[in-house]
């Protein structure tokens, strides 16, 4: 970020983009619609199952795909789960910006065992490639629902051990209250999305708002913070880690039984059309724009990234604080770059 | 989300004379308009009809018709509703005013447009390239960027780099 100081005051702040751009929305023109889904994965390569979930989402919109009811929860499942992993590697960044390594090192012992839960159904630890067009790609394995309900009750002592470590920690919130506040109006402007608005006081979630797969039959409460600051984006992750959990739990023993995929040709053509959707991922609002003109390939497609306008909003955020303010503020809005550059 | 009530969408195509109002699943309820009312449209829409949330700004290369379509997608928060505006441009001269002013999510958005298909956002404080690197020349998700293109690009730039190689000065031994 390039940065103008007076002193020890940032007055300006230019995010420099495009390190990590690999071209993937012209890459994906030339790859079938099935095809292309595993470069779906290295966006947002943190929370990889929400690219696939909105591609899918899209090209079974396109194509007319139904998907079987077993699928749906299935998704559901290993969304919250990676969910889980992402608000943790994303706290876990955050508090080692702010100097703290060992929570970082912490959140990784969380984070392998959910990759330990997704080397079992689909065999990548990261980069799943698990949601296609039609349902998922493999069945859940023996013994999978015993070993995530043993994952949920552990994470829930690892969670009450990082509250006990640092919500009362007078450096932690004096570090983090009151420090890069945005307002309700001013994040509306800037189309922030996901946590980063919802601390701001405005409470929308994709999840509840436009439920996709079984979202409307779960219970689950939308977190919301009052100030803006970084200490209420922090507590926002936090605590949808916990609904996260709560979802889990009423999944688990009530998934149906039946078909996990509606096979489809390997090659389709949908008809010339297009569609916008949107998932509610760790990140924000992750939408696909996706064109199609007849042919087996897409015409176009363009992933609305929510990491994007969140380093859109970061001037506004930085603008008079101090420099080592800075750091805890683009810690806490938790960008993942393969997202924001594609 | 749902489409947009039936009556705001009469209202709003009895303003805009101009504007085509097609709606068909699954892109919802949306209109094409000219560029030159399309900032008004915007607008109307974001102060009389509460679509105050911009969700994506993004272009589209129809190179059959010779023009880009712009695409804009506007959500209204309260009420749980989408709308987009698609807005024909001219290919050669590829100019639009920018909504800058009305959404400041606008700002990068536009300028990712302008980087990846030249189009020129009128009124932007700060249209430069945030994708690409600042020397390139090309806009690439233009059709007519095709593989063969950036082959031949990539040839031109490892030959300047090669040639700038000095071979080893062997008279200097110590």
């Amino acid at each position: 970020m390039i940065t103008t100081v007076e002193g020890e005051t940032v007055k300006k702040i230019e995010p420099v983009l495009g390190y990590l751009h690999r071209g993937f929305e012209k890459l994906g023109e030339y790859k079938l619609y099935k095809s292309g889904l595993p470069l779906t994965d290295r966006m947002d390569y943190l929370a990889s199952i929400f690219n696939n979930h909105v591609y899918s989402l899209a090209v079974e919109k396109l194509c007319k795909i139904e998907v079987p009811l077993r699928a749906k929860y299935i998704r559901v499942l290993v969304c919250e789960l990676d969910r889980i992993a992402s608000h943790a590697i994303g706290i876990g960044a955050f508090l080692q910006d702010l100097g703290n390594p060992t929570p970082f090192v912490y959140m990784f012992r969380d984070r392998e065992e959910v990759y330990e839960l997704f080397e079992e159904i689909c065999g990548a630890r990261q980069l799943y490639s698990y949601i296609r067009p039609g349902g998922v790609l493999l069945d859940l394995t023996a013994g999978f629902e015993s070993r995530t309900e043993k994952f949920c009750q552990k994470m829930d002592k690892f969670l009450e051990e990082y509250n006990d470590l640092l919500d009362n920690n007078e450096i932690f919130q004096l570090r983090t209250k009151n420090i890069g506040a945005i307002s309700g109006e001013k994040a509306l402007n800037y189309s922030l999305s996901g946590p980063n608005l919802r601390a701001s006081g405005i409470s929308k979630d994709l999840r509840k708002d436009s439920p996709c797969e079984i979202y409307d039959r779960l219970d689950f409460d939308t977190c919301t913070e009052e100030a803006g600051d970084v200490w209420s984006r922090y507590k926002v992750r936090m605590n949808e880690i916990r609904q996260s959990m709560r979802i889990i739990q009423q999944i688990l023993g009530n998934i149906p039984g039946g078909n996990y995929l509606n096979q489809t040709p390997a090659v389709l053509t949908p008809s010339p059309g297009e569609v916008y959707t949107s998932v509610e991922s760790p990140r924000g609002q992750l939408g696909i724009y996706m064109v199609s003109d007849g042919s087996e390939k897409p015409y176009r497609y363009k992933i609305r990234p929510p990491s994007f306008l969140a380093v859109g909003a970061l001037n506004e955020m930085i603008k008079n604080e101090k420099i080592a303010d800075a750091i805890a503020i683009l810690g806490s809005i938790d960008i993942v770059l393969g997202e924001v550059d594609r | 989300m749902n489409i947009p009530e039936f009556k705001n969408l009469q209202n709003i195509s009895r303003q805009f004379p101009n504007a085509q109002w097609l709606g068909f699943l699954p892109a919802g309820e949306g209109f094409i308009i000219p560029p030159g009312e399309y900032h008004r449209l915007c607008e109307t829409l974001k102060h009389d009809y509460g679509f105050t949330y911009l969700s994506c700004l993004t272009a589209t290369d129809r190179i059959a018709k010779n023009e880009f379509e712009l695409a804009v997608h506007l959500e209204n928060l309260d009420k749980n509703e989408i709308i987009w505006i698609k807005v024909p441009i001219d290919r050669k001269y590829a100019e639009v005013q920018t909504i800058t002013d009305l959404w400041s999510a606008a700002d990068y958005l536009e300028r990712e447009t302008y980087d990846m298909f030249g189009i020129i956002f009128r009124g932007h404080q700060n249209l430069s390239r945030i994708l690409s690197p600042e020397n390139e020349t090309t806009h690439p998700l233009r059709k007519d960027f095709t593989k063969a293109h950036n082959m031949e690009y990539g040839r031109e730039i490892m030959q300047k780099l090669i040639q700038k190689k000095k071979p080893p000065d062997l008279s200097l031994t110590c």
